[in-house]
């Protein structure tokens, strides 16, 4: 995916980061996000991402994740997705989520930058 | 990567296949938790809700989902108690026009924990169309056979309520329907105690002027004073009626003798021609009356019993003949008016029988030019086939035709044949001359007609040279002017027609959209003969040499005829000398 930043290039930079692996499970996040969203790492590392994401999007999450491993195609990559993401303490945050993936020798990584965003009752939360 | 990791990739890529498979699923497909939140949903679950996944996760699937066309949710209940009824089904329509209909069906997944719900919404639009189409259709059927009855009982209403009118709104005479009930019930009683008497169909004439140039309106208070006059004009016991429109009819009773009428109608017209003002203008208003008589008044045309109908029809047939004649005195119908009608009739026939056939039969005559001898082109002169395989000229139909409004098909006719002719002339480029009624130059669209024949035909409108007569001029000129122009801009020339029979001016050539004009045969058999006529068609040609109009000379028979117009530059002539007019089917004759 031309223009698309490396996994390296998101770590590296300031905004709150955490890196996944094909199975799911957290490898690392950075200060940023333990400062915004309360986790610590030994929290997380280890872990199903699925942790910091509310409960109604996990089953969606785990197929996707699932059907990206099938088939190498997703719609969710490469450009900002507006969700929930829940903080240590239970609560939520919109952030704007930007998820990029990366095949190694050990299989697919996945790195995403959460920048939180002002809350917006239209994305992320229950109007019905 | 260990046994564990493996498993899991496995079973990984083993749900991405799942989950693949079911978004290639028609049907739309969704999970929800056990408070209805969506979980988890398939592509044409996102295209039924018109929302991209993220903004439908977690959110209401009762919510999500659209209403039926008449408003109801698709699913009746709440989140609450979604989970607390068991598996479930219906058939809702989403859409009228084109026709959506959805089942959705739903089922509780038995021992989840927690608790969750799959929904399946499947269109079945195709299954029920043809039920639905049937059943709609048979509801129009019953609506529009409703319909039908309202309206058969409205008219019903309708023709109820006028047959209770016997009064003309705006005069407060009798109307038609009163008319006749006086006349049946005249003739009745004749037959007990005979009564002579005479109806009186008076037609007010250029009434129409009145409402075109002043208004409807004027046109009313006309019709009223006019009335009024009517009425103070007859005895007591005569009748006044209006028919409708111009037309009024008065009945005469008690007559001494059939010529009483005659004085009746001079009273009438006496009466109504006083003065009436109007728009600061004084005009003289005047009837066209015809008279039928009735009774011991004596023997007006064929005699025996008469219907009231037939009554009115000899006076309005009689009424028709004054107006004709300009007669300002009341015209009695007589039986060279009967004749006169029943040839109408009979032409009328054979006229709209030639033009449904289309066997109206055309004759070109030769159009020369005079300095070379050679032929230039052809006037069309139609033909009316009559009883006998008689062929009768225009001067026995053509006024019928207008008369009949008949005249725009009939021209149209003679004009198709016409340019057809013109594809027959052998490569050569002879033109063809159209003769056209002052009517049709009237007739919307009369222009576009021509050229879209022209061009139907193939035939270059230069080719064409409409003969008209000054009539058509004179009476409307604005309109005929423009009429002309356009069709002068086309290509089309303009010839005056008859040219110093009517009202022709020799100052007004100028001004006339004309490019040539044709001198009658009257001044041509003159030439030589008679001197003033003669230094006329002088005059005529110098001038139309030098506003560069054309000249043709009709009727010219003898070779001094065609040398003395050679003489005087006159450019183009026909006449027997050089061809008469010929059945089109034998082709032009060369006449030299």
């Amino acid at each position: 995916m031309s223009g698309t930043p490396s996994i390296q290039a998101l770590q590296n930079g300031d905004a709150p980061f955490v890196l996944a692996d094909n199975n799911g499970n957290v490898l690392a996040v950075n200060a940023a996000f333990v400062v915004v969203y309360g986790w610590k790492p030994d929290e997380l590392i280890g872990q199903p991402i699925t942790l910091i994401l509310p409960e109604s999007f996990r089953m969606s999450h785990q197929l996707g994740f699932s059907r990206y491993q099938s088939t190498e195609r997703s719609q969710v990559l490469g450009h900002p997705l507006r969700l929930a993401t829940i903080c240590r303490d239970g609560s939520e945050i919109i952030s704007e989520h930007f998820i990029v993936a990366e095949k190694g020798e050990a299989g697919w990584r996945f790195g995403a930058t959460l920048t939180p965003l002002p809350a917006d009752p239209a994305v992320g939360e229950n109007t019905g | 990567m260990d046994q564990e990791s493996t498993l899991i990739q496995q079973l990984r890529r083993t749900l991405g296949r799942m989950e693949a498979a079911m978004g290639a699923i028609h049907d739309a497909l969704a999970i929800s938790d056990e408070q209805g939140r969506l979980l988890w949903c398939n592509d044409p679950f996102l295209q039924l809700c018109a929302r991209p996944r993220l903004q439908c996760l977690g959110r209401s699937i009762l919510w999500l989902l659209p209403s039926s066309v008449s408003g109801e949710p698709l699913i009746q209940g709440s989140e609450s108690s979604l989970l607390a009824t068991p598996s479930g089904s219906r058939i809702v329509e989403l859409r009228q026009n084109p026709l959506q209909v959805v089942e959705i069906q739903w089922d509780p997944i038995p021992d989840e924990e927690p608790p969750a719900v799959v929904f399946c919404l499947r269109d079945i639009s195709t299954l029920i169309s043809y039920q639905e189409l049937w059943a709609r259709s048979e509801s129009i059927q019953q609506r529009s056979q409703e319909i039908e009855n309202l309206n058969a009982r409205l008219r019903r209403s309708q023709q109820f309520l006028a047959m209770q009118v016997r009064e003309c709104p705006v005069t407060g005479l009798p109307n038609r329907r009163g008319l006749m009930e006086h006349l049946e019930k005249t003739l009745g009683q004749a037959e007990e105690a005979p009564d002579a008497f005479a109806v009186l169909f008076c037609d007010l004439n250029r009434f129409k002027e009145v409402n075109d140039t002043h208004g409807h309106d004027a046109g009313d208070e006309l019709l009223i004073e006019i009335s009024r006059r009517l009425r103070e004009a007859t005895r007591q016991g005569d009748m006044v009626s209006r028919l409708g429109g111009d037309e009024f009819v008065v009945v005469s009773h008690h007559l001494q003798r059939g010529s009483q009428a005659q004085e009746i109608a001079e009273r009438l017209q006496q009466a109504v021609g006083q003065a009436w003002h109007v728009g600061g203008e004084v005009l003289h208003p005047s009837l066209s009356i015809g008279i039928a008589l009735a009774g011991s008044a004596g023997s007006t045309g064929s005699s025996g019993a008469l219907s009231a109908q037939e009554l009115i029809r000899r006076a309005d047939q009689a009424m028709y003949a004054a107006k004709a004649g300009h007669l300002l005195s009341g015209q009695f119908f007589d039986d060279s008016l009967a004749r006169s009608q029943e040839t109408s009739t009979r032409i009328l026939q054979a006229l709209r029988q030639a033009i449904a056939r289309r066997s109206l039969t055309l004759h070109l005559q030769p159009i020369v030019e005079l300095s070379s001898g050679s032929i230039s082109g052809h006037e069309a002169l139609v033909r009316l086939p009559g009883e006998d395989g008689v062929l009768l000229s225009p001067d026995h139909f053509i006024g019928h035709a207008e008369r009949s409004r008949l005249i725009g098909q009939l021209g149209l006719q003679v004009l198709e044949q016409s340019l057809l002719s013109r594809r027959r002339s052998g490569g050569r480029e002879l033109s063809i001359a159209v003769n056209v009624s002052p009517i049709e130059l009237t007739e919307p669209g009369f222009a576009e007609r021509v050229l879209e024949a022209c061009s139907r035909a193939g035939v270059n409108p230069a080719r064409l040279q409409l003969e008209i007569t000054e009539t058509a001029i004179i009476s409307q000129p604005a309109s005929t002017a423009e009429v002309l122009s356009s069709l002068r801009q086309a290509g089309v020339r303009i010839h005056l027609d008859d040219f110093g029979t009517g009202y022709s001016s020799l100052s007004l050539l100028s001004e006339l959209p004309v490019d040539g004009i044709k001198i009658d045969r009257s001044f041509t058999a003159a030439l030589g003969q008679d001197r003033s006529r003669t230094a006329v068609i002088q005059a005529i040609t110098q001038l139309c040499r030098e506003l560069g109009l054309s000249v043709i000379a009709e009727g010219i028979e003898t070779e001094a005829q065609h040398q003395h117009l050679r003489g005087l530059s006159c450019h183009y002539g026909q006449g027997y000398l050089f061809g008469r007019p010929e059945p089109l089917d034998d082709g032009p004759r060369d006449p030299r």
